[in-house]
């Protein structure tokens, strides 16, 4: 809070003070006003002089008008002259002129003494043109420009004197006998957060500001202990819905500003840091954010960003806020500014976190525990599952795998185990009763540290900031660890009067472990998703039954089986993780040349590159190797294990391993370079002291090249050091399936883009404010008829306050109402503007027959554009008291042309297209309330909220969703509903099996759903997977030094679909949740339960595989839903400044001690749920939800 | 001032240059341009269907019986076996097969409008020929299997006002283009002009696998399979010897001397190789049918023996099977029920390295030197020249049967024995045109012994449609459901995504 408001006082003084030392008197000007304005004097001495002013309007406001006549004047005759009888007095130091107003002491003279001090604000800065005033009294001075001031007051009696200075919050000291009272002002932040927006383009004066926008700063923003900066947004901005879809490092939440505004494309916010859009490093869809898939780990493009630099966020919402980004800006857009160096004593800022992140807990979690699974495992062993001969050859084995391998070892004259019923029975005991805490096994209460280190200082001229940063992050699990280094340094420079030059260089660095993991995969027709050889730990705890032993008896490594391969989870993370590292470097130079008072010239270029490496390593001991070498000698299941390959050109051959010797090295890279240019022009100039217009022009340009490579390495020997040993025939066999080992792919990006915008503003009562821009990209393909697209946005504002009507109006202290209207639009997933040829290699087993092959991925569309939305915002904002500040915002969103994948005739060669065939309407209110409940020396308390409400409708859409696109987690888009609707396979009970049954589409009841079917009229609608509202309540307490600070967030009204946990058969390594011990046990348990049957090995082998969907169809069903809503404490935290007398003996500034809780406590969720996390989606892969965590945290200011 | 203002908008106004136009012409990523004789060879490598009639086709023929409840069910067998419209749109449905016939006549289409601006005055240029030719074969058999799908049968009296399918000879370039349906008099006319122009500039040296182009055999046969469509003997004759050339014994696959030296995974194998002489084309198809669900599907061939009617007893009664040989065609079973003949098998592909899931595609032969005998022996009955046609018959039997011995060669005699009055199907054979005693007879032999051949690859949907065969199917504890010959659902529904935009669904 105090940070960015002393930047704004610096601001103001170096502009001042900027000059060299001319001779004040040598200025003549010639002035010929007749009752005028004094505004109207400065202005002419302004435009004859190179001298500034600086004076509180408001003090001008009820000057009577001054006559003034001279020639060849000095400035300072004339000044003296037109401010006699005014009440006014000035003051000069350099080029800068300071009116004050000269007070007078009142009527009755009495006895009198002086009393002198000095007024700074928190950084010591000397404030010029403080007025000091005696309470109740016209008496007073102000401050010159070292802060100094010196009063008579009376000798006696009680005299208190309030200082106050715009943008500081006022003081008031009672005096007793000093002489000599110095004060230090503090920034009133309700006052100084609406002082500026910065659009990234331009910094606008709150008051004429038009749009709708959120100014956060740093500090209210700032959660610590958490890495990404784009979750500290969670609950802070009206209307910004932050979901920690993954909370692993690097990963994005699923942001959305006002809500979704594309169907298929991109939802994601437009991140632009110091006037610089953020681009991603790797495009990743909204619903792969929950993927858990490798890709995710870069996909938060403000993963890099060291939350301490950051200056401030501006959450620029509407129409109007976001104009200037033109087509990128249909998802709203989040503007970072970072700090900067600052005139004076040179500062050092320490920041050190540690956080501890706690284990989860069985207790939160509805699982199984190895008694009841026991239970469960033999009434599977008596449906005729688990049986010995079959668990030999069973692809997944847990316990009882492990029993009859025993029984088969014969070592030494003796069984492993003998075959009795009593021996058995023992054997199982152990398992029985080991209730393995996998929480405990996988997860750590772990340590997170990050510390960062700045530098700030400079001259008038030059000013630096550097800052770097380490994050270290032990692991959460026992296979994660992250380590992060920032650096950031930034210099601007004033060259001349006119030229100033900034330049500044950000970094990132990191060093990332994850288990191993493949991408997932999508099986439409039993409706799964599955991801082979998962390790996810979270996962694999929630999955895998307590009965199974990570250590036996002996403290050695027990394995069960997988895959056909031996495997235990422990060692498996030491043979198979993920390697990432990154690197973030980008380099900004900004300029600006002042033409003349007016016109100013503007540059921002910027190049950035980023490169991250993924090194997937599988060593020979994985079960991943183990099963790529599984049954080579049992031909059944050699013919099973289809890691094993048969040579097609040898039809009566055995299958064979394809990696006799090695393991995997597999790399993937994608690099990023980015170069951005712009030019502004922009006009300033107020007439007549009423009209002022500003008129911007500008120009950009946007290149970047995007890039990714893989290569998976066979036969790499890790325990042989080094050395490559590929057998031919991998390489054959995936040459077989159609896949490269190696591979690249070249992603282009072009984008140029002109623009205008137009402000006027009558007497900053009546504020008018257009915008036009043309964006040019070459994403849509090579036709130049759909390449550019103009964007447009009108708004204004009525600042009521300022009409004299109001004016006087003590209780009221802001009121001001807004209204925009404008079309801003998104680039969508589509590209076929002209025809879209792509090359592939044709499919056929044997290499003589392969061909190079070139299709026709989509036609050309020569409709195609932009995806396009009109906003219309209303909104007001109102203060009251100088206590209480709303915020109010209605909006209306209809969004047209939007990209939807539509089924056609199939005549013209092209069954789906993606077209520009979808419309949405958007409503929504955004709400905000400060308050400051209790505001006194010692104590005060503040409260705000942000309450939300968004709700979207498909209005029209040309697409034909199967059962599986709705039913889905993610959810799925259909016209008359939301953008993402979650829908349900309508249960039917059990029928007398206990297996489920479903309506199909004419309500008779089934077994079998086929979820390719698009036949979905009879689906249930459950609700939008998007919480229609959001928003987050914060408490903040000061008392003394301490402060105190309660957050909790909160969402309502989306659902959620319960993990897929039931299966047509399980394996004994399969935990399974306590709702099944409800199940369907005997005929007749089907009018008292729903939750079906384990179904028997007879059943099953009836079935066939159709029955896994029938168990699918179940966890897609209406019973497998829960309500999204939550209210979680978010933060808890207290913090302790060390007081100013104790920090100066030790030489320091400032210093502050803080404790804080994240994610402490879900106060509010569906039971439904039992214990899954809301937001989170345990997708499994890098995936892992966000951790309740404590942090402590030190702050040194030097 | 002014000056520096000039100049300094003259440097915004040199950076503004950069961002001309040809900034924005950059490929936004590896997509390519159509740009020489290479590319269109390789975009006409992609013009054949993906998709396949197979399961569909045979799962509406004589074919298919019902062997109960506990075999697989799959939507496209079993409505297929009703004659009911199909529900679903993915793999081995009709509709899927539109879309990708389609999709075929598309590239097609994209490569002739191609060739065609790369005229130097009215000639295309040399190397640009074998693929003008292809493109043209293409369209007009992607658009022949359409109208011989969901078009009525070709009858010289009704085709003028039979409605066939839309003939597409241009690329859209909109997202909807509004189509019509031609009649089917005009779809044969159309077509007969695109393949008559089309097969003479055919080079089976311009294609990198000719085995999975239109080549000049599989062109020819499929020419000669059009004009039986038409009537038209002698072009049926001229074709089918075309594509036979002087050696047609050589063409047929030798299921008794190579095959029968083979083990069954062998077989399979060998059956659907670019290198076996009997496939004149094939095409990669991504589909379920082949070997194993061609055995374990519900309404489909078994070797059932308590079932065995008709339909079942495909290879027993071979009237030239005598003492010394027999049938050499391998038949195996994947379980109770689940018999098959050894015909194509599978190629899994995995949509990732590691992955559980991916696509079974069957390397799928679509034109093969049988069908070019069959309707060269059609031809010569139709003209009736039947020695010729009884030479051309041993020519196929002696590579269907072991030891097959003169003694056994075929004659009128044995012909009218086993086929005198009997089709072996469900109704006589009753074309648009008229068949004498001794032609009908001989037509009845060959129709029988091309069903034989053809189990699984669907021909026999069309030879029942031609032919307009009654089709009886069995129903396992129900009544049989009947398709008469001149039943309206011989003709499939126009997919309803089709119908949606307008095109005029066939009456039921």
């Amino acid at each position: 809070m105090l940070r960015a408001m002393r930047n704004v006082i610096v601001l103001m003084l170096v502009f001042s003070l900027q000059a060299n030392a001319s001779i004040f008197s040598q200025s003549r000007i010639n002035v010929e006003l007749k009752n005028s304005k004094i505004e109207d004097l400065i202005k002419v001495i302004e435009d004859q002089t190179d001298m500034g002013f600086l004076y509180d309007a408001s003090e001008l406001r009820d000057v009577k008008p001054i006559s003034v006549s001279f020639q060849n004047e000095t400035v300072e005759t004339v000044l003296t002259k037109a401010l006699e009888n005014t009440g006014l007095g000035f003051e000069v130091e350099y080029k800068t002129i300071l009116i004050k107003p000269v007070f007078q002491n009142s009527g009755v003279q009495q006895d009198t003494r002086q009393i002198k001090g000095t007024v700074v604000d928190d950084t010591k800065l000397p404030l010029p043109g403080v007025s000091v005033v005696v309470k109740g009294t016209t008496n007073g001075v102000s401050t010159d420009f070292d802060g100094n001031y010196s009063l008579e007051i009376p000798a006696s009696g009680n005299v208190v004197l309030v200082y106050t200075f715009i943008g500081m919050e006022p003081q008031e000291i009672a005096v007793t006998n000093q002489t000599t009272i110095d004060v230090v002002l503090k920034g009133s932040s309700e006052q100084l957060a609406e002082v500026v927006v910065t659009t990234g383009y331009q910094t606008i004066d709150r008051k004429l500001f038009t749009g709708s926008a959120t100014v956060l700063k740093a500090e209210e923003a700032k959660v610590a202990g958490v890495a990404d900066v784009g979750r500290m947004l969670e609950g802070k901005v009206a209307g910004v819905s932050v979901q920690n879809v993954s909370g692993t490092f690097g990963a994005a939440p699923k942001i959305r500003v006002r809500g979704a505004s594309s169907i298929y494309g991109d939802t994601k916010p437009l991140w632009v840091v110091d006037g610089v859009v953020l681009e991603d490093v790797v495009d990743i869809s909204p619903d792969q954010l929950s993927s858990g898939d490798p890709a995710t780990l870069i996909s938060s493009s403000v993963a890099g960003l060291n939350a301490d630099d950051i200056e401030s966020f501006q959450i620029l919402k509407d129409a109007s806020a976001t104009a200037l980004y033109g087509a990128r800006a249909m998802n709203g857009v989040i503007v970072i500014t970072t700090k900067k160096g600052h005139v004076g004593k040179n500062s050092i800022r320490v920041t050190s976190e540690f956080t501890m992140k706690m284990k989860p807990n069985y207790a939160n979690y509805d699982i199984m525990n190895s008694q009841d699974q026991m239970e469960m495992f033999v009434e599977m062993e008596e449906k005729g599952w688990l049986a010995h001969a079959d668990m030999m050859r069973a692809k997944d084995g847990g316990v009882f795998h492990k029993m009859y391998n025993l029984i088969n070892t014969y070592e030494n004259g003796a069984y492993g185990l003998e075959n009795t019923k009593e021996a058995r029975g023992n054997f199982l005991k152990r398992y029985e009763r080991t209730n393995t805490d996998w929480f405990d096994v996988l997860f750590r209460n772990s340590m997170q540290q990050n510390h960062s280190v700045s530098f700030s200082g400079g001259s008038e001229t030059s000013k630096f900031y550097v800052s770097t940063s380490w994050l270290n992050d032990e692991g959460w699990t026992v296979a994660d660890n992250v380590d992060r280094y920032t650096v950031n340094m930034r210099g601007d420079f004033d060259v001349t009067d006119k030229l100033s030059i900034g330049i500044q260089t950000k970094g990132s660095i990191r060093e990332q472990r994850t288990p191993g993991t493949f991408n997932r995969t999508n099986d439409m027709v039993n409706g799964n998703y599955s991801r082979e050889f998962d390790i996810n730990p979270f996962s694999y705890a929630l999955n895998t039954s307590r009965t199974i032993t990570p250590y036996d008896e002996n403290g050695d490594p027990e394995y069960v089986r997988m895959n056909y391969a031996p495997f235990n989870i422990m060692e498996e993370y030491k043979n198979n993780y993920i390697n990432l590292d990154l690197l973030d470097l980008s380099v900004q130079g900004d300029l600006g040349y002042k033409v003349n008072k007016y016109l100013e010239y503007k540059f921002t270029g910027s190049m950035r590159y980023v490169k991250s490496s993924n090194e997937h390593i599988i060593k020979e001991g994985s079960n991943v190797v183990g099963a790529y070498n599984a049954g080579v000698d049992d031909p059944i299941i050699s013919k099973a294990n289809k890691y094993l390959w048969k040579d097609v050109s040898l039809p009566n051959s055995r299958p064979i391993s394809v990696l006799p010797n090695g393991g995997f090295y597999n790399k993937e890279t994608n690099t990023m370079k980015n170069l951005y240019f712009r030019n502004m022009l922009n006009y300033n100039r107020t007439f007549d002291e009423k009209h002022s217009v500003n008129v911007m022009l500008g120009q950009e340009l946007k290149y970047v090249d995007r890039q990714n490579d893989f290569f998976n390495g066979y036969g790499y020997q890790y325990n042989r050091g080094g050395t490559v040993f590929t057998d031919a025939n991998i390489i054959k066999s995936t040459n077989e399936s159609g896949f490269a080992y190696f591979g690249m792919q070249p992603f282009r990006d072009r984008f140029v883009a002109g623009f205008v915008n137009a402000a006027y503003s009558y007497k900053g009562k009546y504020t008018f404010n257009g915008t036009a821009r043309v964006d040019g990209s070459n994403q849509l393909g090579q036709s130049k008829s759909s390449r550019y697209l103009p964007t447009w946005n009108l708004s204004s504002k009525w600042n009521a306050k300022e009409e004299a009507f109001l004016y006087d109006v003590e209780w009221l202290s802001n009121l001001s109402f807004r209204g925009t209207y404008g079309l801003t639009a998104s680039m969508g997933p589509a590209n076929n503007a002209s025809i879209v040829y792509r090359n592939n290699i044709s499919v056929t087993p044997y290499d003589s027959e392969r061909q190079n092959a070139m299709y026709i991925e989509s036609l050309e569309n020569s409709e195609l554009t932009w995806e396009k939305q009109y906003e219309t915002n209303i909104g007001f904002d109102m203060g009251l008291f100088n206590r209480i500040s709303i915020s109010v915002d209605a909006y209306q969103r209809k969004g047209f042309d939007l990209i939807a994948a539509v089924r056609t005739s199939g005549i013209g060669g092209e069954g789906w297209k993606y077209a520009n065939y979808a419309d949405m309407t958007t409503q929504g209110i955004e709400f905000s309330l400060g308050t400051k409940n209790i505001d006194s020396d010692d104590f005060n308390w503040t409260s705000n909220i942000t309450f939300a409400y968004n709700k979207n409708e498909i209005t029209s859409l040309k697409a034909r969703p199967m059962i599986y696109d709705l039913v889905k987690a993610e959810g799925g888009a259909i016209e008359g509903g939301p953008v993402r609707g979650l829908y349900s396979i309508p249960f039917a009970g059990l029928n007398e099996f206990g297996l489920p049954q479903f309506y199909d589409n004419d309500g008779n009841k089934t077994l079998n759903v086929y979820f390719q079917d698009d036949a979905i009229s009879h689906l249930k609608y459950e609700g939008s997977i998007d919480p229609k509202i959001t928003g987050g309540f914060s408490n903040v307490i000061n008392y003394k030094n301490w402060k105190l600070n309660v957050f909790c967030t909160y969402q309502f009204g989306n659902k959620i679909r319960l993990y897929p946990s039931f299966h047509a058969s399980y394996s004994d390594m399969d935990a399974v949740t306590k709702d099944m011990r409800d199940r369907w046990m005997v005929q007749g348990d089907e009018a008292y339960t729903n939750i079906p049957a384990i179904a028997s090995k007879e059943v099953s082998d009836r079935y066939g595989y159709e029955l896994e969907s029938t168990y699918n169809a179940y966890n897609y069903s209406d019973q497998r839903v829960a309500k999204g809503d939550f209210i979680r404490l978010k933060e808890l935290s207290l913090e302790y400044r060390i007081p100013k007398n104790f920090l100066n003996k030790l030489g320091l500034e400032t210093a502050s001690l803080k404790a804080q809780g994240t994610n402490l406590w879900l106060l509010h969720s569906d039971k439904a749920l039992n214990g899954q996390d809301p937001e989170f989606f345990g997708t499994g892969g890098v995936a892992l939800p966000v951790p309740k965590q404590y942090t402590f945290s030190l702050k040194l200011g030097f | 001032m002014n000056k520096q203002l000039l100049y300094i908008l003259t440097i915004v106004a040199a950076l503004g240059f950069v961002s001309c136009d040809n900034y924005l012409d950059t490929t936004p990523d590896n997509r390519m341009d159509l740009d020489s004789d290479e590319k269109v060879k390789e975009l006409l490598t992609s013009a054949y269907p993906e998709f396949t009639y197979g399961m569909f086709c045979y799962s509406m023929s004589d074919n298919a019986d019902d062997k109960g409840a506990g075999h697989l069910s799959m939507s496209n067998n079993e409505n297929g076996y009703f004659w009911e419209d199909f529900t679903d749109v993915y793999q081995d449905s009709p509709a899927s097969y539109w879309d990708e016939c389609y999709n075929a006549i598309a590239h097609a289409n994209k490569a002739l409008e191609f060739i065609e601006s790369t005229k130097v005055g009215d000639l295309i240029p040399t190397e640009y020929l074998p693929y003008y030719g292809e493109a043209l074969v293409i369209r007009a058999y992607c658009h022949f299997m359409l109208v011989d799908l969901w078009g009525k049968s070709y009858n010289p009296a009704t085709a003028a006002t039979d409605l066939g399918v839309p003939y597409v000879t241009e690329v859209e370039t909109v997202v909807f283009k509004d189509y019509k349906r031609e009649t089917v008099a005009k779809v044969y006319e159309l077509i007969e002009k695109d393949l008559v122009e089309g097969i003479q500039y055919l080079d089976d040296g311009a294609f990198e696998v000719a085995k999975y182009h239109l080549n000049r055999a599989a062109a020819n046969t499929f020419a000669s399979r059009f004009y039986t469509r038409k009537a038209e003997w002698q072009k049926v004759l001229d074709y089918s010897t075309e594509a036979l050339r002087n050696n047609p014994s050589s063409y047929i696959r030798d299921l008794s001397g190579k095959y029968a030296q083979m083990g069954f995974d062998e077989q399979i194998a060998e059956y659907s190789k670019g290198s076996e002489p009997a496939n004149f084309m094939l095409t990669s198809n991504v589909t379920y049918w082949f070997s194993y669900f061609q055995a374990s599907l519900r309404y489909a061939y078994t070797d059932d023996v308590s079932t065995r009617g008709v339909k079942q007893q495909l290879y027993d009664n071979i009237f030239v099977v005598g003492l010394t040989n027999e049938w050499t065609q391998a038949s195996a079973s994947f379980g109770e029920g689940d018999g098959f003949i050894l015909k194509w098998g599978y190629f899994f592909k995995r949509t990732d390295a590691n992955s559980d899931n991916g696509y079974y595609y069957a390397m799928t032969p679509k034109i093969v030197a049988e069908e070019a005998l069959f309707n060269r022996i059609e031809a010569n009955i139709m003209l009736k020249k039947y020695g010729e046609a009884e030479q051309d018959l041993d020519l196929y039997f002696e590579k269907r049967m072991s030891n097959y011995s003169d003694a056994n060669k075929v004659t009128e005699e044995k012909i009218n024995m086993a086929y005198q009055n009997n089709s072996n199907a469900d109704s006589p054979l009753n074309p648009w045109y008229e068949l004498d005693d001794k032609t009908r007879t001989y037509m009845n032999c060959l129709i029988d012994t091309r069903r034989r051949e053809f189990i699984y690859n669907g021909m026999r949907w069309f030879d029942i449609r031609r032919f307009n065969l009654k089709v009886e199917h069995n129903v396992k504890g129900g009544t049989p459901v009947t398709l008469n010959g001149d039943d309206a659902r011989k003709v499939l529904q126009i997919p309803v995504s089709a119908q949606q935009y307008g095109l005029q669904p066939n009456a039921r």
